[in-house]
């Protein structure tokens, strides 16, 4: 991740999160003005919750104060913004999920949706706006609070949460009443946007940012002179009734022309066709010949790499090849996957990319027309979020809106190659799954994914310990290093049990002589006077301890103990 | 025989009684250190809430030994004041939650900055390896391994696993805390 935040970029976030209404109290118990957060869960708690959260583990709630400390990463501070009191009770009441005792509201399977759905928001939130945006934004006044704003309606928007009112930035005009639960905001926010803008104008600035510039464009203008349009046709038309009957004549003959055009065009364009796909067929089989040489030549550099590979670093070759399932590259050479290649060999791709190929001029209009489409919605979603970063008035609406429609073009491709090809469904599916979860499965994973890593490295670094002691519940430094002056020790402990009636082997090492003695302290526990056989163990104790401080007085108590 | 009496008890307000070694007990915020403490003082569970502060206690946990057991505060902001405490401590017992494992580096951190300190030099470390209940729970050796405790060669040293809730392993711990205090000041 990126570099921390520093402390004035806590306390600010802080300031501003505590201020919502909503985390002004405990999520659990709803006591006033919790400090304690747990990241997990995006919420804010009291002490007293926090007690029992942390009494849960960390794999189920991590518990950080919100005053206290001081090391927040982006991510968690991105999982409270996006997080709150406000939706996590939403969502935990949406799953039906209103048990208040802890152990089981955070066990539940809600509350493991919420975890994970939170943790992608977060990790969206950081990717979006990584360490640049937050609240003390160099933009001006007015411009981080509307960011501040748009922030609080991403996460609306996510979580379904629809409560209190307030329009002020152009995003909420255009979702019409949607929830700000940031109070400070109204004052500037609607001062500086209503004169600009008119709530009419919302909806198709809305639209416009979902799809392309220039189709927004297209789309909004016809729209902005619609009323004058009607009116002068309806006109027209008014006018024209007297003689109407004549005019319906030319426009006949008009139409009779224009109907032999058009078939002669639609007559050329079957020819045309016939030629272009015979072009097509041709070009295919070209291309298919070049795609034999690249698999040749991608085969022969695959091996070659891999023995490479395999020959410098088995580690890493193992870990490329992991990668390499994950990471399917372009779609004509997609299963690029090192072991995949192997078994597909050179035969069966042909095979089925001469079947793909070739089943695809069948229907040519269709494909281009389905594959304009998307790419047009492809290149509309990424340029509306592009400038949805760049302009100001860029909602995260918006975003999140061509956030899904990404997706939904990565499910509406899979079943664009299911319907094609039956043969290439289960490769290009493959594929398309890879695309789309290489950028989903890391992030999921990366806390967890990332601590093993550095947990790996660790170990390998240094597993001496490990391999000494894998199975030992106990380690110490004597046991590591040898005892120091093992005469002394051994001396030590001899004299420790010497009052006992039998030592084992055992009780001469560390593990034996603690379990005797916890084991006397168990025995002896109810009786609070001290007997004969502790004072002896202390002096004895004493004696061989501090013996050279001491030896006199426990000298002295010895003898008149042997008199006695 | 009063003479012999007398001897008797200031030999072992000497060794035992009026003069408890004084251990500090530090990890990170929410690993159970006052958990273990009041393990230790009361034999039972409690669920406690953030220490802002510290808690101090006179806990024998082992028969004839005494400890004076300071439990300070984790968080951020108190880690800060952990220096304070360090003067005259004898043992530290330093705690760490085995189940979070992404936290692991930063105890390490701090378990080294305690013991590179003056006032800590050849201070005995026990080290708890707590909440070995939970699911993954790092083992003791890759405890010991995470902590980087080979790098500890000027002090005795002990990692020991442990549950607080059940009290397993924190009469072990103690244990050999008593040993390692006892070499300590005997060295000193």
């Amino acid at each position: 991740m990126a570099e921390q935040p520093s402390k004035a970029d806590i306390t600010a976030i802080f300031k501003r999160l505590r201020s919502i209404p909503t985390n002004k109290t405990c999520f659990d118990c709803n006591n006033n003005n919790p400090t304690w957060a747990s990241v997990t869960y995006g919420v804010f708690l009291c002490i007293d919750c926090s007690a029992t959260h942390r009494s849960l583990g960390v794999h189920v709630t991590f518990i950080r104060s919100t005053q206290l400390d001081t090391s927040w990463t982006w991510l968690q501070l991105r999982a409270m913004q996006v997080g709150g009191n406000a939706n996590a009770l939403a969502f935990f009441r949406q799953h039906g999920c209103t048990t208040a005792e802890a152990q089981q509201k955070y066990n539940s399977r809600a509350a493991v949706l919420y975890k994970e759905k939170l943790l992608g928001l977060a990790q969206h939130a950081v990717r979006q706006h990584g360490t640049k945006i937050h609240i003390d934004a160099s933009h001006g006044e007015t411009t981080p609070v509307q960011k501040e704003v748009d922030f609080f309606h991403e996460h609306t928007q996510e979580t379904g949460d629809w409560t209190g009112t307030s329009n002020n930035s152009i995003s909420e005009t255009a979702k019409l009443g949607s929830t700000a639960p940031v109070p400070i905001k109204n004052g500037n926010g609607s001062l500086k946007d209503t004169p600009d803008f008119d709530p009419n104008e919302g909806p198709s600035v809305e639209a416009a940012l979902s799809m392309s510039p220039t189709q927004a464009a297209a789309i909004a203008e016809p729209r902005k002179s619609l009323i004058g349009g009607k009116k002068t046709k309806s006109t027209a038309a008014r006018k024209g009734k007297g003689f109407g009957a004549q005019k319906v004549k030319t426009n006949f003959n008009e139409i009779e022309n224009r109907a032999n055009q058009l078939d002669k065009e639609r007559e050329e364009i079957s020819k045309n066709m016939a030629i272009q796909e015979a072009r097509t067929v041709e070009e295919q089989q070209k291309q298919m010949a070049s795609m034999k040489l690249a698999y040749k030549d991608m085969d022969a550099k695959r091996l070659r790499e891999e023995a490479k590979l395999k020959a410098a670093d088995p580690k890493k070759a193992e870990q490329f090849e992991r990668l390499g399932m994950g990471y399917a590259g372009s779609r004509g050479i997609s299963h690029s996957a090192l072991s995949d290649m192997q078994t597909i060999e050179q035969v069966n791709p042909n095979n089925r990319d001469r079947d793909r190929y070739d089943s695809r001029p069948k229907p040519t209009r269709n494909r281009d027309f389905f594959e304009d489409e998307f790419e047009n919605l492809g290149f509309s979603n990424s340029t509306s979020s592009r400038s949805n970063n760049d302009s100001l008035y860029g909602s995260k609406k918006e975003d999140f809106s061509s956030w899904g429609n990404q997706n939904k073009g990565g499910s509406w491709d899979i079943d664009r190659f299911d319907s094609r090809d039956n043969i290439t469904d289960t490769m290009s599916q493959k594929d398309d799954d890879s695309n789309n979860s290489t950028p989903d499965e890391p992030d999921n994973n990366s806390r967890s994914g990332r601590s093993r890593k550095t947990y790996d490295i660790d170990s390998s670094s240094s597993d001496t310990a490990q391999k000494k002691f894998a199975g030992a519940k106990a380690i110490s430094s004597d046991m590591m290093f040898g005892h120091t002056d093992p005469d002394f020790e051994t001396k030590q402990s001899l004299s420790r049990l010497e009052g006992r009636s039998g030592i084992s082997s055992d009780d001469l090492f560390n593990d034996g002589s603690s379990r005797s003695r916890s084991s006397a302290r168990n025995n002896n526990s109810y009786d609070s006077t001290p007997d004969l056989q502790d004072i002896k163990d202390g002096v004895r104790d004493g004696v061989t301890k501090v013996a050279g401080k001491l030896s006199s007085l426990a000298n002295g108590v010895m003898s008149s103990l042997q008199r006695k | 025989m009063g003479l012999f009496l007398s001897k008797i008890v200031e030999a072992l307000t000497a060794f035992s009684g009026s003069d408890p070694a004084r251990i500090l007990m530090l990890g990170l915020d929410a690993a159970g250190k006052t958990t273990v403490l009041y393990k230790l003082k009361l034999n039972e569970t409690v669920c406690t809430i953030p220490t802002i502060g510290f808690n101090v206690e006179t806990v024998s946990p082992v028969k004839g030994v005494t400890f004076t057991v300071w439990d300070v505060g984790g968080q951020e902001k108190i880690r800060t004041l952990w220096r304070h405490y360090y003067q005259n401590a004898q043992g530290l017992v330093y705690v760490v939650d085995s189940a979070d494992v992404i936290r692991m580096a930063e105890a390490k951190e701090e378990l080294h900055a305690i013991c590179k300190d003056i006032q800590m030099e050849g201070v005995p470390v026990v080290i708890v390896a707590n909440k070995q209940d939970l699911p993954g729970a790092l083992k003791t050796s890759e405890i010991a391994d995470q902590l980087d405790m080979l790098s500890f060669r000027d002090r005795k040293w002990y990692v020991q696993g442990a549950c607080a809730k059940t009290g397993e392993g924190i009469y072990e711990a103690m244990t050999e805390m008593a040993r390692l205090t006892k070499l300590f000041q005997s060295k000193r």
